[in-house]
């Protein structure tokens, strides 16, 4: 039995938990992990959107992993997790008005990067071959906000040049780019779930993708 | 980003190049570095493959074009109101 585990193997806030502050996982899956469903549900409550509220919560419980040590056990764990909680969406919207910085879409690069691994792993490399998506993938669009669903639309389907939609929009190229980034990744995300949820054949999959040869 | 000039890219620096290679947004210098990486690099350009296949898709099933028909008969009908006679 592995007495440590890492939370999210695949998530990008992994590279800044240090390793000597790794807990027994009892703990913190019976004190913490216990509120994902109230953590999840502020989170929610905060955003105001599905796939905002999800990656807050996510967040929320990496950085309560990462700050585990700080925790004084028999102190009110649910308040703890809620003020990380907060703190996380304050400092991300903040930071989203400011501006909108090349790290956000370097760190959209690297989910997407992480997106594909997995998609890989689960014989998933054709999936967006599949005529069958189509449904998703409108229903995803639908889910995006709607500045998300703007980039989307004027690069991708109008094919303007990233300076073309930042100056239709107002707004700067950086934007645009990181908008762009995490539209795509949101919907690449619903995706993956979406065949994860039909069972896609994986099996099948997997043998009719030919892998290729290094030269 | 700073990439040694005529350095061959790392997976790392090719994969940062994603978005904007697949939408022609590179100058030439770099494209043409991603491109030699992705002439010897099998797992970076499946991933680019896998990801040129999502673009493509979204540009396809989200074109909704043919949806405005009933709409163009709607305006052209209300501009014939204020006297627009079409040709």
């Amino acid at each position: 039995m592995e007495p440590f585990r890492a939370l999210a193997s695949s998530d990008r806030a992994m590279d800044h938990i240090d390793v000597s502050q790794l807990v027994p996982v009892a703990d913190f899956e019976t004190e913490a992990l216990e509120f994902l469903p109230n953590v999840a549900r502020y989170a929610r409550l905060l955003t105001r959107d599905q796939a905002d509220a999800d990656d807050l919560t996510q967040d929320t419980f990496l950085r309560a992993y990462e700050k585990w040590s700080t925790y004084r056990p028999g102190t009110d764990c649910r308040k703890w997790l809620f003020t990380i909680c907060r703190n996380l969406y304050l400092r991300n919207r903040d930071r989203a008005k400011r501006f909108v910085s090349e790290e956000d879409a370097t760190s959209e690069l690297r989910a997407t990067g992480e997106l594909y691994e997995r998609a890989a792993a689960n014989g998933l490399k054709n999936l967006f071959d599949h005529i069958d998506i189509g449904p998703a993938l409108k229903r995803s669009i639908g889910e995006l906000l709607p500045e998300y669903r703007e980039a989307v639309l004027l690069v991708d389907i109008e094919d303007y040049t990233y300076e073309e939609a930042a100056s239709t929009v107002g707004v700067p190229i950086g934007t645009i780019r990181s908008r762009l980034f995490r539209a795509r990744r949101r919907l690449q995300q619903s995706l993956l779930e979406h065949a994860r949820d039909l069972g896609f054949s994986l099996a099948a999959e997997t043998s009719s993708a030919h892998e290729e040869v290094a030269s | 980003m700073t990439i040694p000039e005529g350095a061959f890219m790392s997976c790392q620096h090719v994969v940062r190049q994603l978005w904007d290679y697949l939408d022609n947004e590179l100058d030439d210098d770099v494209r043409r570095r991603v491109r030699e990486h992705l002439d010897i690099c099998a797992h970076c350009r499946e991933h680019f493959t896998f990801e040129g296949a999502f673009l493509r898709a979204v540009a396809s099933h989200l074109d909704d074009a043919a949806d405005t028909a009933t709409l163009r008969a709607r305006i052209v009908g209300a501009l014939n109101l204020e006297g627009y006679r079409s040709s």
